[in-house]
């Protein structure tokens, strides 16, 4: 294997791995502070990307463009989603877990039907900075570079907010310790729907971007949100840093394995890893919280 | 009361066993589909509902067990049955290193950790030399409508007999014991591994079996339509709906899900989706246990004492 | 008292349910009634996209046969479900027009794997039904009787984009496509086909449906050197391979699709990018087949778009069933049936003719188009071609 050919991949795994981490963010989002998963998370995405698609074959709005909108659009339907659905659950933790992950897959169900009447069944994307730049031998696709570059700026963004922001640190008492915060005089249920709020509004940008990228239709939510998930898990709940270096992980597993091995493995790869990791360290690689 | 169970199941498998030979092929094939989405809820139920540990993954089972009388039918000439009923020991072998694997994961780990697990085996079919990849298998062509409809109906029957079993015996106690929460169960002495991977391989014989059924009846299989998350989505919603954990839950929600699609997907092929999901959450905030237990509060009283004894 | 309630409601709703079922529905009067044509489309899941003009294709061959009075002077009617692309609600869906809605023809649902399933229902009942979707071979070698294919077979798909290859000298050839049951029909056969050809395979690969990266499989391609690529593929893949292809920078000489690019979103979606794409189509709107001026231009003052190779394939299956019904001058399914396998007629897609024994489609050509400047053109074979093919496909720089 020669030099070239390795740089090629490295880059191309870097810049699936930013993906990858523009994706999985806002998962980390929610759950790092409620500890619900959103299976709908990859449907947000999805309806996103599709609103993009549409604004720029009608409206010539570019995804760049659309992004704050997109952001606004998708913690306004976040926070609705958390307010309608999230208000009783049982008391119990285990029954909590339970409610929680099935709700929020039936308003994955929900999201697509939505999507599907609006936008029909139809395959959309956004063509806009499809070239790639050429760096000597290296090719690096624009897209992807924006997607590399928004995944960074927002993990740094979210890792502010949670630091230096009071209530950043609000929401980071809650998800440690919510009896504690709750002590504390910390609004349990207005810290969830700021996470749910700021989780959807993270993920509606990424689908802003991937429209760029990928042509979905409304059933394709269910991909990002396994694929969003599994970089979670390996990268380790509550940590962005994490998340960051788990989708670079899994993004350079996908190119080398699609590569040597077939796009077959590449593409079962992030499915494969995070089942592995999570056996052995159950925490992922950078996580806090429990498993 | 538990008399009373038994007696109005055997009712049931027994209209179930009588009406379908009477009927036109469309009826047949009705009874098909209902009776084996019931069937397959009920395997759902054992391993989500009983031990808490909600998998998005059993299709995995059912596609291993198509596979079985696919292969063994077109490639070994062995009789179906027989296939049948080794895609069911299959699934249950294949469930014990997956169970003592996967169950370490927990909550949404788990449940997604299985979805991949399913995507995986897909994937592996399509590319595996032996498996016809994705061009699937061809089984001989034929009515089979009734011999696979009363074999899914003999696995219904096994399935519920199941339930019944882990619904009132000591394990089915510690079982729930687990779900509710599996630390203290395990310092009461509860042995919570080989207990949730019993139930596992039990859910996962449900499948394996039913799987089998399923590829005679439509004399094809391909990985995307035995791996399919659409069967493995709708079966969990209809435990969703029926009653997450009771007995009666999954006949309840399937057969109530079958009318509602039926009759709304008639009418709107798009939007029925959307209702779909609305009354999943309506459900679920509104009756957190599904519809049984709503209607049934003394068994909602039972079932909650026992989770909260442990 | 909650358990008695409980369990004398079930017994009574499944009463209900078992009577709803088992109680036949009414006869009609012999003469007067319509003449119903029965069907399930794919209008959700996984096929709702590739099955979108399967309705209106068989929508207007009725409405335009009824506008001539019908069949035998009887009205014609479609009764159709929506199978949500699932193989056993097609087969109860399809039990259900012909046993409960009482349709006096049937014809075929979308795709081998539905196909396959409801081929047995047909079989069963001894009515034929023309595949008008289904162009892989397999379905159609089983031994069954009442099935024929009404598209023009998989095998010859890529041999228009094959013949321009060699013509230009083009001999390395990449092969890829959609990890999926028609691409691998066709994939399974492109060795032997480019190898007659005298064309040399240096990378062969199949990717998964809904793959979240093409950029490994495009260096590959880039590492093989190929001249040529032929990836048979839908719309997505499609899209997301050639922006692979140009992020990339890899052009190589020949660039063909398979099907994404039969859409006309292509040429949205990939803008200036499309130019030089090949693909293969079953039909043209310039096809010079009978009556397909009037049905191209009927179609998209109708239905406000412009017709695909779906709905005229699917028009072309009940303009071979409305012959058969002519032919034996009566609702007869076996004549109906004979006339099917033996008959050799033109539609708008061609040269309607079946192998009698199987089924098989063998009088269906397939055409090659390519994308000239933001539209589609036939460029093969050469008798209905309406532009010469353009290449080799031009760099990315040089759009």
């Amino acid at each position: 294997m020669h030099l070239e050919l390795a740089a090629q991949l490295t880059i191309d795994g870097l810049l699936l791995g930013g993906v990858f981490a523009l994706a999985a963010l806002g998962l980390n989002v929610i759950f790092g502070v409620t500890r619900i998963v959103n299976l709908a998370h990859g449907e947000i995405i999805v309806l996103a990307a599709l609103c993009a698609s549409v604004a720029f074959q009608q409206r010539g709005i570019t995804p760049i463009a659309m992004l704050p909108f997109a952001f606004v659009g998708g913690a306004v339907l976040g926070a609705i989603l958390e307010r309608i659905v999230f208000q009783r659950l049982p008391s119990d933790p285990a029954g909590a877990e339970t409610t929680s992950l099935l709700l929020t897959f039936g308003v994955a169900y929900f999201i697509v039907g939505f999507s599907l009447a609006v936008f029909t069944g139809d395959f959309r994307s956004t063509p806009y900075l499809t070239s790639g730049l050429q760096l000597g031998p290296i090719s690096i696709g624009e897209s992807r570079l924006v997607a590399f570059v928004a995944a960074i700026a927002i993990a740094g963004a979210l890792a502010v907010l949670l630091r230096a922001t009071p209530i950043g640190r609000a929401l980071r008492a809650a998800s440690q310790n919510l009896e504690g915060a709750r002590a504390c005089g910390i609004d349990i249920g207005r810290m969830r729907t700021i996470s749910f709020a700021l989780g959807s509004g993270v993920a509606a940008a990424a689908g802003s971007l991937f429209s760029m990228i990928y042509a979905v239709n409304p059933d394709s939510g269910s991909q990002f949100t396994l694929l969003s998930f599994s970089v979670v898990a390996l990268g380790g709940l509550g940590s962005y840093a994490g998340t960051l270096l788990g989708a670079a992980i899994l993004g350079l597993a996908v190119s080398f394995a699609g590569f040597f091995g077939s796009a077959q493995l590449g593409q079962v790869m992030p499915y494969v890893i995070f089942i592995a990791v999570l056996l052995f360290r159950p925490n992922g690689i950078l996580g806090k919280g429990a498993a | 009361m538990s008399d009373r169970r038994i007696a109005i199941s055997l009712v049931v498998l027994l209209v179930c066993a009588i009406v379908p030979p009477l009927g036109s092929g469309y009826v047949q094939s009705v009874f098909y589909i209902a009776v084996l989405y019931v069937a397959l809820s009920y395997g759902w139920n054992l391993i989500a509902g009983y031990a808490g540990y909600l998998s998005f993954g059993q299709v995995t089972f059912f596609g291993i067990g198509a596979y079985a009388v696919a292969l063994g039918v077109t490639r070994l000439h062995l009789p179906w049955l027989l296939c049948a009923f080794a895609g069911g020991a299959i699934a249950a072998i294949l469930a014990i290193p997956l169970g003592y694997l996967m169950l370490r994961l927990r909550g949404a780990f788990f449940a997604l950790g299985m979805l991949g697990l399913a995507q995986t085996t897909r994937i592996a079919t399509e590319t595996a030399p032996f498996t016809g990849g994705s061009s699937g298998v061809y089984l001989p062509p034929g009515s089979n409508t009734l011999p696979a409809y009363y074999w899914t109906l003999a696995v219904l029957a096994l399935a519920m007999g199941l339930t019944l079993w882990v619904d009132r015996s000591a394990f089915g106690l510690r079982l729930r014991a687990l779900r509710a929460d599996e630390r203290a169960a395990g310092t009461l002495g509860v042995d919570v591994t080989r207990f949730k991977v019993i139930a596992f391989v039990l859910s996962a014989i449900v499948p394996g079996l039913l799987g089998g059924g399923y590829a005679w009846y439509l004399t094809y299989v391909d990985p995307a339509s035995m791996f399919s998350t659409r069967i493995e989505l709708q079966t969990v919603a209809m435990v969703i709906l029926g009653g997450i954990g009771t007995y009666w839950g999954p006949l309840v929600g399937g057969a109530l899900m079958s009318q509602v699609s039926e009759s709304l997907g008639a009418r709107f092929p798009q939007g029925h989706l959307m209702i779909f999901g609305g009354l999943i959450v309506a459900v679920l905030i509104a009756l957190p246990r599904g519809i049984v237990p709503a209607i049934s509060p003394a068994r909602a009283r039972r079932a909650a004492r026992t989770a909260a004894a442990a | 008292m909650s358990h008695t309630f409980f369990s004398r409601a079930l017994a009574a709703a499944l009463a209900c349910a078992t009577l709803g079922l088992v109680v036949p529905g009414r006869t009609f009067a012999a003469d007067q009634s319509p003449i119903v044509i029965g069907a399930t489309i794919s209008q959700t899941g996984s096929y709702a996209v590739d099955a979108k003009y399967a309705l209106e294709g068989y929508q207007l061959w009725i409405k335009e046969q009824n506008a001539k009075g019908g069949l035998l002077g009887r009205k014609i009617e479609l009764k159709t479900y929506d199978d949500a692309s699932d193989p056993a609600t097609a087969v109860s869906l399809y039990e259900r027009l012909i046993d409960q809605d009482h349709v006096d023809f049937i014809v075929g649902p979308y795709s081998s794997a539905i196909t396959a399933a409801v081929a047995n229902v047909a079989e069963k009942h001894k009515m034929p039904m023309i595949s008008p979707e289904v162009s892989a071979a397999a379905p159609f070698s089983r031994g069954l009787h009442y099935i024929f294919m009404g598209i023009s077979q998989s095998t010859h798909y890529v041999e228009g984009a094959i013949a321009i290859a060699k013509a230009n000298g083009y001999k390395r050839v990449a092969i890829t496509g959609e990890d999926s049951a028609f691409p691998r029909s066709i994939a399974g056969a492109l060795p032997d086909i480019t190898k007659a050809a005298g064309l040399e395979v240096v990378y062969s690969e199949l990717y998964p449906h809904n793959a979240s990266d093409y950029s490994a499989v495009v260096a590959k391609i880039k590492e093989s050197n190929a001249d040529a690529l032929l990836s048979i593929s839908y719309f997505p893949d499609a899209i997301g391979m050639l922006r692979a292809l140009k992020q990339a920078n890899v052009a190589p000489k020949l660039v063909y699709f398979a099907v994404g690019p039969t859409e006309l979103n292509f040429g949205k979606e990939a803008g200036k990018d499309a130019d030089g794409v090949l693909a293969t189509t079953n039909w043209s709107a310039n096809l010079k087949t009978p009556n397909n001026a009037e049905f191209a231009s009927d179609f998209s003052t109708t239905y406000g778009t412009p017709a695909d190779y779906h709905a005229a394939a699917n028009y072309a299956s009940l303009e071979v069933l409305g012959a058969a019904i002519l032919h034996a001058k009566a609702l007869d399914q076996e004549k109906v049936r004979d006339f099917m396998a033996n008959t050799k007629m033109r539609t708008v897609l061609g040269n309607y003719e079946v192998d009698p024994a199987t089924g098989l489609q063998l009088g269906y050509t397939s055409l090659t188009l390519q994308w000239q400047g933001g539209k589609q053109y036939i460029v093969a074979p050469a008798a209905m071609a309406e532009r010469k093919a353009i290449v080799p496909f031009a760099d990315w720089s040089k759009r």
